[in-house]
Order: structure tokens, then C-alpha cells, then sequence
């Protein structure tokens, strides 16, 4: 079977599973909103969070990303999927990218429904270009789904399981979020020129990050996923 | 071996004290823009050096653990362990130093300086580490999962000190301590320094490598005594 | 700042230098030895029951 194929087969295997039980999106999509319950509660008297609004969506949309990298792994080791699938002839990093790109694509449908209602919510507007804000967005989900789909395999097979996750995934996606922020809340408050310079950084940092990560957990994940 | 180790440690610890002497006694007295006398700068004879070694041990355990998921030899699953714990403590050291001396200068504890930062996010990154290994029962996962970590958060590294860049920093400059300006005797004394905590650190992970291996020699005799 | 104010800034650093160099040199030797013996020993009780 070709990669393509197999990576297919995986994403929608994971994507008929999630149909059928809506518990993960439903969850995350719940812990979004409480995140920002919290959010008004702290920040209320300020009335205008619009200066570090893109800061606080990130952190709203880290630790939301822990609860569907642990549910992706946790589901298959419990009912011993995970020995399945390493029977199955699919190749090892087709494996990762079918659950890599699984859990990119539920991260993209929640922060599709938490974003506009996050805008509603606060009264904010994204000043400058909408597109790019779309990518930047992307790209940071890319770089959370890549370092969190190779953290979560391991974390799986210790004897802390989903408590290590985010021990280890949030620090190694701290560079990830630093360029989430700086380029999300520039991009919300419309600025430009020599203002806007520091998002450009942040977007090359997005993009070589991703890169950088896609190809070692590539050439990483045979170790992780067991002999 | 154990030999080894002393005499490296006794060479380590005389450059060390060397390095002290002309820090102190010759290099002459760091002058600020304002033409004010720093004292405090002498920490940097230190600083640096440790800060160096400790990236440097960091880099050590990447290439180590590339080498045990090549080889599959616990000799480099050791070695590599004994490079991160060592970069481990020098971090520590660093981030001790920086602490007084941004007391020391600036009348503060803590300030969000890029460096600082950067430091406290690899510290975290690497205590995670720690926690990884000691989550694992089976000897060979745990150095699997060793290894790939320390190659992530190896790369992780410089990606977060850029990132850090990115983030507006409130302090200046204050001197640099790497530029042209530096003097023949201050640079002396950095590089003396310098030699000194790289062949003391040598020492020291011989030395941990030395209980690390003799550590699972105990364990494989306990097991034949106990079977 | 000058010496006297930053003096003992300076001396806390480079003393906290060299008390945790030492300490983990004297930490991990002590361990190293712990380990030496356990394994002396251990091996002498390994020949003994193998010569029984």
C-alpha cells in the first residue's frame, strides 16, 4: 500500500472513531470555553484585553492541545490498538503522520469554533490580514501536532502515562508559543511596518520550527513506537 | 580510570584557581558606558564558562544518545545520561550566578532577561528529562526514550533562545562581555577559566559515568543471585 | 556599583560555584564507592555459592 494510502486509512480510521463518539472534540471544545470563563474572571476589570489577546488564546489553545494528544494514544493503548496498528503492514513514520495529521485536524476544527466565538466573547477585532493570521495559526498547529504526536507516544509507554505529557510537551513547545504570541498578537493589533518586524521573525521561527520537527520525529519515531 | 578522573580533576581545579587569580588579581576593573567601575562583573569570569560547558554537555547527550539509538550500546545510554545531568548542574550554576549578579546590578532578584529566560525554559525542559527516565521500568525503552529526548530538547535549545529574542526586553546592554573591546588579561582570564571547567567537567563525567556503569553491574549480579 | 557593595554579590557566586562542584564530586565518589563495596561483596557471596 502506498504512504499516502496508509496515512489516509489511519486519519480516517481516527476520524470515524471520533465521529462516532464526539468525545474528544466535545471536550476540548468545553475546556476552551472554561479557559475563557477563567480569562474574563481574571481580566475583567481591565475591560479591553485587546493588547495580549492573541498571547491568551495560545494559552487557551496549549493546554486544550494536551487533552486530544493524550486522548489519541491513551484510547489506542488501552484497547490495545497501538499492537494492531504496529502489526498492520503500515510503515512506522506513516504511523506518525496518520496520527500527527489526525490530531492536527482535530485541533483545527476546535479552534475553527473557538476562535469566532473567543472574537465574540471579548469584542476583539484581528486588525490586520486575516489570511495571515489563518496561517500563522496553521503553522503553530503543525509544530504543536508534530512535537506533541512524538511526546505523547513516549509519555504513553511510561509509568506516568498522560501526567508526563505535559511535563515534557510544554517546555519543548515553549518556542512554539513565544512565535504563536508574538505573531498572533501582532497581527490582532494591526501593526505594521518596523512594529510588525518582530512577527516576521516569529513566522520564520513558526515555519523553520516545523520543519525542523516534522524531519526528526520523521527519522525519531521507529525508536519511540516500540521495537 | 580512577586515576584518570583525579588527575583531571586536581588539573581542572588548579586552571580553575588560576582563572580566579587573574580574574582578580590582573584583569583590570570592567567600566561601564558611564565610565562607572563594575565590580560585580567578575561573576562573568565564571558565568560564562560554566554557561558554556553546560550547553556544550547538553550538545554532549544529544550526540551520545544519536550514537545508543545507532549502536543499541548501553555504554552510550550512560554516557549520555552523565552529559545531560552534568549540563544539568552547570545550568543550575548559571542560572545561580545570573541571579546575584542581576541583583547585584540591576537591585532585583529576578528579571525576565532573554538569556535568563532561555535558561529557565532548557532547565525545565531538562528536568523533564529526569522525570522521563524515572517514569520507565524497561531498560531498553528507558534508554530509547532517553536518547530521542535528549536529541529534541537539544534542538529545542537554540530554537527557544531565538524565540526569547523575539519577546520585547525591557534592559539594555549593559556592557558586552564577548566584543572587541575586552582586554588581553580579561580574555585570559575567560579563556583559563574556560579550560579549566571544560577539562573539570571532563572529570566529572567520567566520574558519573563510572557509577553509572558499575550501578548496573550491581543490578545484573543482584538479578543472577536472586535467579 | 562598586567593591564594597557588590562584594559579597561576587563572593556568593563564585562560592556557590565551588560548593556545588565539589559537593557533586563528592557526592558521586561516595556513591561510586557505596556501589564498589556492594558489588565486592556481592561477587564474594556469588563465588562462595558457586563453589558449594
Amino acid at each position: 500500500m502506498p504512504a499516502g494510502r496508509q496515512i489516509a486509512a489511519i486519519i480516517k480510521k481516527d476520524i470515524i472513531a471520533e465521529l462516532r463518539t464526539k468525545e474528544m472534540v466535545v471536550s476540548m471544545l468545553l475546556f476552551i470555553l472554561l479557559i475563557m470563563v477563567a480569562f474574563r474572571s481574571a481580566f475583567g476589570e481591565l475591560g479591553d484585553i485587546s493588547d495580549f489577546a492573541g498571547g491568551l488564546l495560545w494559552i487557551a489553545f496549549l493546554f486544550t492541545s494536551l487533552l486530544g494528544l493524550n486522548r489519541s494514544f491513551v484510547h489506542e493503548k488501552d484497547e490495545s490498538c497501538l499492537e494492531g496498528l504496529l502489526l498492520s503492514p503500515v510503515d512506522r513514520p506513516n504511523i506518525f503522520f496518520g496520527k500527527m495529521l489526525g490530531n492536527l485536524i482535530f485541533l483545527s476544527a476546535v479552534e475553527l469554533v473557538a476562535i469566532p466565538l473567543y472574537i465574540a466573547l471579548f469584542n476583539l477585532t484581528i486588525k490586520g490580514s486575516i489570511p495571515l493570521f489563518i496561517a500563522a495559526v496553521l503553522l503553530s498547529n503543525i509544530g504543536i501536532c508534530t512535537i506533541g504526536t512524538l511526546l505523547s507516544t513516549i509519555s504513553i509507554n511510561t509509568k506516568l502515562r498522560d501526567m508526563l505529557l505535559p511535563l515534557i510537551f510544554l517546555p519543548l513547545s515553549s518556542p512554539l508559543l513565544i512565535a504563536a504570541v508574538v505573531t498572533t498578537n501582532k497581527i490582532m493589533n494591526g501593526a505594521a511596518g518596523q512594529a510588525f518586524e518582530p512577527a516576521v521573525g516569529a513566522i520564520k521561527l513558526l515555519l523553520a520550527y516545523d520543519i525542523i520537527f516534522l524531519l526528526l520525529a520523521y527519522a525519531l519515531y521507529d525508536f519511540v513506537i516500540g521495537e | 580510570m580512577k586515576k584518570a578522573i583525579t588527575a583531571l580533576l586536581f588539573a581542572g581545579g588548579a586552571l580553575l584557581l588560576t582563572g580566579l587569580a587573574l580574574a582578580f588579581l590582573v584583569a583590570p576593573m570592567a567600566v561601564n558606558q558611564k565610565g562607572v567601575e563594575i565590580f560585580s562583573q567578575k561573576i562573568f569570569y565564571f558565568h560564562v564558562p560554566v554557561s558554556e560547558t553546560s550547553l556544550l554537555a547538553f550538545v554532549l547527550g544529544a550526540v551520545f544518545g544519536a550514537m545508543f539509538l545507532v549502536n543499541k550500546n548501553p555504554k552510550y545510554d550512560f554516557l549520555s545520561l552523565a552529559a545531560v545531568e552534568i549540563g544539568f548542574v552547570f545550568g543550575l550554576l548559571v542560572e545561580w550566578t545570573g541571579v546575584i549578579w542581576t541583583r547585584a546590578e540591576w537591585g532585583v532578584w529576578w528579571t525576565w532577561e532573554p538569556r535568563l529566560t532561555s535558561y529557565f525554559i532548557l532547565m525545565l525542559m531538562y528536568a523533564g528529562y529526569f522525570v522521563l527516565r524515572s517514569s520507565v521500568n524497561e531498560e531498553s525503552a528507558k534508554a530509547r526514550f532517553s536518547a530521542v529526548y535528549s536529541i529534541v530538547a537539544a534542538v529545542n535549545a537554540p530554537l527557544t533562545f531565538f524565540a526569547i529574542r523575539l519577546i520585547p526586553s525591557v534592559h539594555p546592554v549593559v556592557f558586552d562581555s564577548s566584543g572587541a573591546h575586552m582586554e588581553a588579561s580579561m580574555l585570559a582570564a575567560f579563556l583559563v577559566s574556560m579550560s579549566g571547567m571544560l577539562i573539570f567537567s571532563t572529570a566529572l563525567l567520567l566520574l558519573r559515568y563510572q557509577l553509572q556503569t558499575a550501578r548496573e553491574e550491581l543490578d545484573y549480579l543482584k538479578n543472577e543471585f536472586g535467579g | 556599583m562598586g567593591i564594597k557593595e557588590a562584594l559579597p554579590y561576587v563572593v556568593g557566586a563564585y562560592m556557590g560555584i565551588w560548593v556545588v562542584l565539589l559537593g557533586y564530586v563528592f557526592i558521586m565518589n561516595n556513591r561510586l564507592s557505596g556501589v564498589k563495596k556492594e558489588l565486592g561483596a556481592l561477587s564474594e557471596a556469588l563465588e562462595k555459592r558457586s563453589r558449594k
